[in-house]
């Protein structure tokens, strides 16, 4: 074994440990370590044939498959940083993500390469399905060649913005994940989150680090919990990482007494609070597993964790610091120090996420507010500002705002968000229009599709003729949750 | 059990209308609208619709039918429940 430095190297060393265990798995495909790597490295040789080299960012924007996982591996062997897009975003949001970021040039697979073409121009076949395209950018800005991947987040601003990750900061994580969860190479874990999500660091790099097996699972089996039930059994999954959300769907929806679970030993979740009651339904469908709560932002991965006990009432806490970290609470905010955060936002100067102690130390204020138990378990109590969980995913309600007062009927829109009976977020929005003819919840929904990330879209329209204020003459945001 | 396709329609309409359209005042719909790619019914959702049916018409989904090509519009959902219904 060498020592590891670089998130490629544990691809590397796997390959060379285990070359003939099975890497990866998608429905009938089957690539082992040997194949992977090669198939990263001649990725890595065409990257070099365009001049991309260390300090340069390549986007990827595909289905998830195993050519896309090659890709990822190819990318971090150039020295380059990944920025994973989501091909189902609106095209106009994946464009200022690539020029956010100045990509030097994106792997994509053919059909998809037509939306970006005034931005890149057609290289090369590389895999089955992907090809490369280098950007027409003349000059491009360097970053630190440690870079290993951008994550874009929803952004307050009402852009996305890129979360900026090295090598060595990923590491943290995933090495803490090793001595937490002891995987081996005959585990088989699930990659249910797509890449641009951080959930799927877990899945790639701690499978691939202990040459274990990654089942890739697609988009459209990814939201079918009835899919999923037979997936989780048919391929003897026992790592399962995902949204406490798709969790919840599996057990009410997946007709899980179809199948059995035997080999799944351990469910990990994070992104959102999982209801207690909706939980304890599905421990009793799933008896031998071990279950985690994960908790963290994107922007310092997981940072906080807590293993379920056999029985539990409460409300679940997010546990106690993760090893490689520390944490403290600063006017009920949780702050968290090490190295494992991320190096900050690309193209963001400003450090109001950070706060620096008398030490000299920087804090990551997470913007969550938290309460301490006796026991030393923290315990999420809500956010500082107006950012919002929905089925596990982060959504800055501002983004919401910006997307729909570019609609060219709408004179002004605010969004609020609540927990319904079920405990499940919902969004409405209120409108504002200029032609009051024009309201249609049915056409709102529509225009939101094309405009936004599909789980931004309000669940409920409210159409109004004006917007209550605040005696400072804000949008009265108290007063509409109130209305919604 | 049998049902009328136009029956079922309306059935489906009213459910749709109810439960995911509520600000809509029931004159938005009509049989074409897309549910799913039209952002009306994300996947959670798609699954109450697809216990509705379900528990309605007394049939039950295989797990490869639960899909848009079944779901998206109510002139879809109308002739998958009838298919059903005569296999």
């Amino acid at each position: 074994m060498h020592k590891v430095n670089k998130l490629y190297q544990l691809l590397e060393n796997s390959a060379e440990q285990f070359p003939d265990n099975t890497a990866l798995v998608l429905q009938e495909k089957k690539i082992s370590y040997q194949q992977l790597d090669s198939l990263a490295n001649k990725i890595k040789q065409a990257l070099h044939s365009i001049n991309i080299s260390e300090g340069n960012r390549i986007a990827i924007c595909s289905p998830k498959s195993i050519e896309f996982v090659a890709s990822i591996f190819g990318i971090l062997k150039a020295g380059a940083a990944y920025v994973p897009v989501d091909y189902n975003s609106p095209i106009e949001r994946n464009n200022f993500i690539i020029e956010n970021c100045e990509v030097a040039a994106i792997i994509i697979t053919k059909d998809l390469l037509e939306n970006f073409k005034n931005n890149f121009t057609f290289f090369a076949d590389i895999g089955i399905d992907l090809v490369l395209a280098k950007s027409n950018k003349v000059t491009l800005k360097k970053s630190s060649e440690d870079l290993s991947y951008i994550l874009y987040t929803s952004g307050s601003t009402g852009n996305p913005k890129g979360v900026i990750y090295t090598n060595a900061g990923a590491l943290e994580f995933i090495n803490w994940s090793s001595n937490t969860f002891s995987p081996t190479s005959s585990d088989c874990f699930s990659s249910h989150a797509p890449f641009h999500f951080d959930l799927s660091i877990f899945d790639l790099y701690v499978s691939i680090k202990h040459g274990a097996t990654l089942v890739l699972i697609k988009e459209e089996v990814a939201k079918q919990p009835m899919l999923l039930a037979q997936l989780i059994s048919e391929q003897k999954i026992s790592i399962w990482y995902s949204t406490p959300s798709i969790l919840i769907m599996l057990s009410e929806y997946g007709k899980m007494e179809k199948y059995k679970y035997d080999s799944l030993r351990l469910i990990l979740f994070a992104g959102e609070v999982f209801p207690i009651v909706k939980l304890n339904t599905l421990k009793k469908k799933v008896k031998t597993s071990v279950f985690y709560n994960l908790y963290g932002p994107t922007e310092t991965n997981v940072c906080t964790y807590y293993q379920l006990p056999e029985n539990i009432e409460t409300n679940i806490p997010i546990g106690k610091v993760c090893e490689h970290y520390q944490a403290c609470v600063v006017g009920d905010e949780l702050l968290i120090s090490g190295k494992g955060v991320m190096l900050g936002y690309w193209n963001v100067p400003e450090k109001d996420n950070f706060w620096k102690d008398q030490e000299n130390r920087f804090w990551y204020k997470t913007g969550d507010l938290v309460d301490v138990a006796e026991s030393g378990d923290y315990i999420f109590k809500g956010r500082r500002d107006r950012m919002v969980k929905r089925n596990g995913y982060r959504i800055e309600l501002d983004e919401i705002e910006t997307g729909l007062s570019k609609h060219p009927d709408i004179v002004i829109a605010a969004v609020v968000s609540k927990n319904n009976e079920e405990e499940q977020m919902i969004i409405s929005a209120f409108v504002v229009l200029r032609n009051t003819e024009q309201k249609s919840v049915i056409k709102m929904k529509e225009y939101c599709m094309n405009h936004l990330p599909s789980y931004m879209v309000p669940n409920d329209f409210i159409f109004v003729e004006d917007l209550p204020q605040t005696s400072s003459n804000k949008v009265d945001y108290q007063k509409l949750k109130q209305l919604a | 059990m049998r049902a009328d396709i136009n029956e079922i329609k309306e059935t489906v309409k009213a459910f749709v209308n109810k439960r995911f359209l509520k600000n809509a005042e029931g004159k938005e719909l009509n049989y074409s609208t897309p549910l799913i790619s039209g952002g009306i019914i994300d996947s959670i959702l798609a699954m109450q619709l697809v216990v509705f049916l379900e528990q309605t018409y007394r049939f039950e989904f295989q797990a490869h039918e639960v899909d848009k090509d079944n779901l998206d519009n109510i002139d879809i959902i109308a002739g998958f429940v009838v298919k059903k219904l005569n296999a």
